[in-house]
Parts: structure tokens; sequence; C-alpha cells
């Protein structure tokens, strides 16, 4: 895993955050996709494995957890950061329990996730 | 029953240095609630600058609180001077109904052709909301709406009178005096701890008080090569001191200055607060690193840059200026 690029798969149904996202961790050379629907973001990881998967927990349709439970169950190599709201800390909570790499509260600067996806990419490395 | 409602209605009278302690704690509590308002918008500025990752709920939570805020600094204030509460209430409901309207029920883009942003219109919606918020901040708004910052300086408004009552001068039974070059100062000390305080005259090692005493040595080493006279003005002054906390007020005409501080080391605790009533003329002795804001009935100064050694140069400055027309104490 040593100097491999990472594919990281970015899930927020609040558009600004992979817009921001998307251009801030590419710059050092890492694959990233985002959606703003999870559906599409799950139906996208069966198709091509991702090494992170960075979501937000409350989404409309399909929750972070669901998201967590997903890709967990079809790979046990793939780490999971959650990014929380304010009123979600409890949920982060569970999301770390169920088998979460971290989670990140917004609001967050993109250097911080960044900093969450470097040891993320230790353990896959290790 | 209506025994009981009249005994309710009888407020035991307390004693002048406990109704002082009351009012200074209720004091205290508005600019903490002052202060966390400040903390917030400022808070939402770096947001804004700084490039960061929020989203909608991160500004209606900044929103909310900046009200439920707004609402403890209106209850604060009318506790302190219940006369005229009434407007400062109605100045809230309408500072409430324009957020709510504009960034709560209706969002972004509705409420957008209604308050538009002058100079910046950043792409992503979440950022405009910020943005939006933060002009309501500081203002002016459409319509004459009040911006956060016109309540806040109503408020302050409100309590002057509160800090410019000058009975208290009669209640001290300690006294600093402080002769300088061009002035001397006398100041009225009032303890608001359970710790009694030596009465009569004082010297400022009797006196344990942070805030007061890294304002004295400021003083002291503006004047240390002034060279002493007789026959100069008396600036009254009274102070109402703690280990970490000083209340100090100008009680003459033509010096009405109130400094609120604490100055613990506790960096989420610790601030200096100042009003100076017109046509005083604030530039001439603030620190730089101070927010001053411009009310109708004066200036508005704090400072928030707590870290220990920016808060002792900020007193020393104040000291400075203040009280700094002295070359040693207790010289008569």
């Amino acid at each position: 895993m040593e100097n491999k690029q990472l594919r990281i798969m970015v899930i927020d149904d609040e558009n600004i955050v992979g817009k921001r996202l998307k251009p801030a961790l590419e710059k050092t050379g890492d694959t990233v996709e985002t959606f703003e629907d999870a559906k599409k973001a799950l139906e996208r990881f069966n198709e091509q494995s991702f090494d992170i998967v960075v979501t937000d927990i409350r989404m409309d349709e399909i929750d972070g957890i669901e998201v967590l439970e997903h890709v967990l169950a079809h790979s046990n190599k793939t780490k999971v950061i959650i990014i929380t709201g304010y009123a979600t800390v409890e949920v982060a909570r569970e999301a770390l329990a169920k088998g979460a790499f971290d989670f990140i509260a917004k609001p967050f600067k993109p250097n911080d996730l960044r900093i969450v996806i470097e040891k993320a990419a230790k353990q896959l490395r290790a | 029953m209506k025994k009981l409602f009249e005994r309710l209605q009888k407020h035991p009278k307390l004693n002048p240095l406990t109704e002082a302690r009351l009012t200074l704690a209720r004091l205290r509590k508005l600019l903490e609630n002052a202060r966390v308002i400040m903390n917030l918008l400022a808070d939402g500025d770096e947001k804004l600058k700084e490039e960061y990752i929020f989203d909608r709920h991160y500004v209606t939570s900044l929103v909310d609180q900046v009200i439920e805020r707004s609402g403890m600094l209106v209850f604060d204030a009318v506790v302190l001077a219940p006369e005229g509460g009434k407007t400062l209430y109605l100045i809230h409901d309408e500072l409430k109904a324009f957020a709510v309207d504009q960034f709560i029920k209706n969002g972004d883009e509705t409420g957008a052709g209604r308050f538009p942003l002058q100079e910046t219109n950043p792409d992503e919606p979440e950022l405009r909301l910020l943005a939006r918020v933060l002009a309501w901040a500081t203002g002016p708004l459409p319509n004459g709406s009040p911006s956060v910052m016109d309540f806040i300086r109503r408020i302050f408004d409100h309590i002057v009178p509160v800090l410019r009552d000058g009975h208290y001068l009669k209640m001290a039974k300690s006294r600093l005096e402080l002769n300088g070059a061009s002035a001397k100062h006398e100041i009225g000390v009032i303890g608001i701890e359970s710790e009694p305080i030596k009465e009569g005259l004082v010297f400022i090692n009797d006196l344990e008080c942070r805030p007061l005493g890294m304002m004295l040595i400021g003083a002291g080493q503006e004047n240390s090569e002034n060279k002493w006279q007789k026959q100069q003005p008396t600036t009254k002054w009274i102070a109402f001191i703690g280990k970490e906390q000083l209340s100090l007020r100008g009680m003459d005409a033509d010096n009405k200055i109130y400094l609120e501080a604490a100055f613990s080391g506790h960096l989420d605790s610790d601030f200096i607060f100042i009003f100076i009533e017109n046509p005083m003329d604030p530039k001439t002795f603030l620190p730089p690193s101070f927010h001053v804001e411009k009310t109708d009935l004066g200036t508005l100064a704090w400072s928030y840059d707590v870290s220990g050694q920016n808060m002792e140069n900020s007193f020393t400055q104040l000291g400075a200026h203040l009280l700094g027309s002295f070359c040693g104490e207790n010289i008569s």
C-alpha cells in the first residue's frame, strides 16, 4: 500500500461538502468521487471498491449508519469516516461502536479531514 | 390568601452591600451573555472566511443561539434597570421576527430578494446564508430593522444609569489614593467577596485584585519619571474588587468610564469590557486590539484577546492611561 493513491468516496446530501472537499482532497493525488444521493453512492460502491468512504450521518433516504453497515458488509478493508453535525454526536458514538474508523464534526476544515484520512491510510498500509 | 399575597409582595430590605453584589452579579451575567453573542458571531465570521465545511444546521443553530442569548440580555438589562424595559422587549421581538423570517422559515433563497448582500455573494447556498446572517449581525438592515449590534448598543445604553450610579461612593469604607504628576486619583474600594478589606486608607498590597494590580503596575510605569506636584485635581473612582474581578467606575462628570474585567487565566472566562460615556474620546487610551462600537450615549469597547500576555498588556496600558498620572500611593 506504500505510496498508493487512495480512492475516496464522499457522501453528503449538502452540495457544499462534496464541492469543497473534492478539490481539497485531490490535491494530494487521491481519487475522489462525491455523491449527494446515498443510494447512488452505494450502487457505485457495489461496482467499484474504495479505500475510504466519508459519509454524512444525517441524510434523508439512507442515513450514514446504513451506509456504514452496507460498506462494512461488502468490504472488510474500507475505512468509513463519519461526518456529524451539531445534533448528531450520540449517533456518531453509535457509528463508532458499529465499526466506523472515526468521525469528524461539522464545521471542519478540509485539512482536519485530511488528517483523519491519513490515519486511516496508515492502517490500510499496515 | 390576601395576607399571603401581601407578604410575598414585601421584599425584605437588603443591606446596601448585598444589593451592590447582586447588581454586580447581574451585570456580569449580562456581560457573559453579550460575550457569548460576540463569540458566536466571531465564530461565524471565521467559518466564512477560512473555508470551513459546514451545513445549514450550523447557520440556523447559530441564529437560534444568538436569539436565545439576546432574550437573556433583555432580561438581565431589565432586571438592572426596569424602566423602559418594554422598549427593549419590543426591539428583541423585532430582531427575532426578522431572523426567523429571513434565516429559519424562508431559508436561503426566498429571503434573499428582500435582504440582498451588497458586497459578497458566495456560490454555495450555505455560505450565502451565513454571509447574510453576519450582515444581520452588523447591519444596517433594510426598512430600519434592528441588527444584532444595534440591539446590543441599545442594551448598553439602557444600563448606563446603573453604571453611573454614584451612591456606592458613600458605601466604600476603604480608600486607595494615587498621587501623580498631573492628577490625583481617589478610589473608593468595595470588596465583592467574603473576605473583608481593611477599612480606611489602604495600600495596593492590602488589596487582592489581579486586574487592578495589573492596572496599577501600568500606571506606575507610566509615571515613574514624573515629578510629583501638589495642587492637583482629584479624579474619583469606585472599584468593586474580587481576587480576579474588577469593576472600576469613574465618578466625575468629565470621567465617565466604566470598566468590567475578569482575569483568572482561564481563557473561557477572562474579558475586559469598557463603556465610555460621551463626549470622552476612547481612542486616546484604548489598546488597539479592542473592538469598538459607538452607541447613542458613548462607546462600547471590549477585548476577548485573552491570552495571558495580551491581557496583562491591556491592563497595564489601560492603567497607564486611566490611572497613570501618579508617582506614588498614599501621598498627601
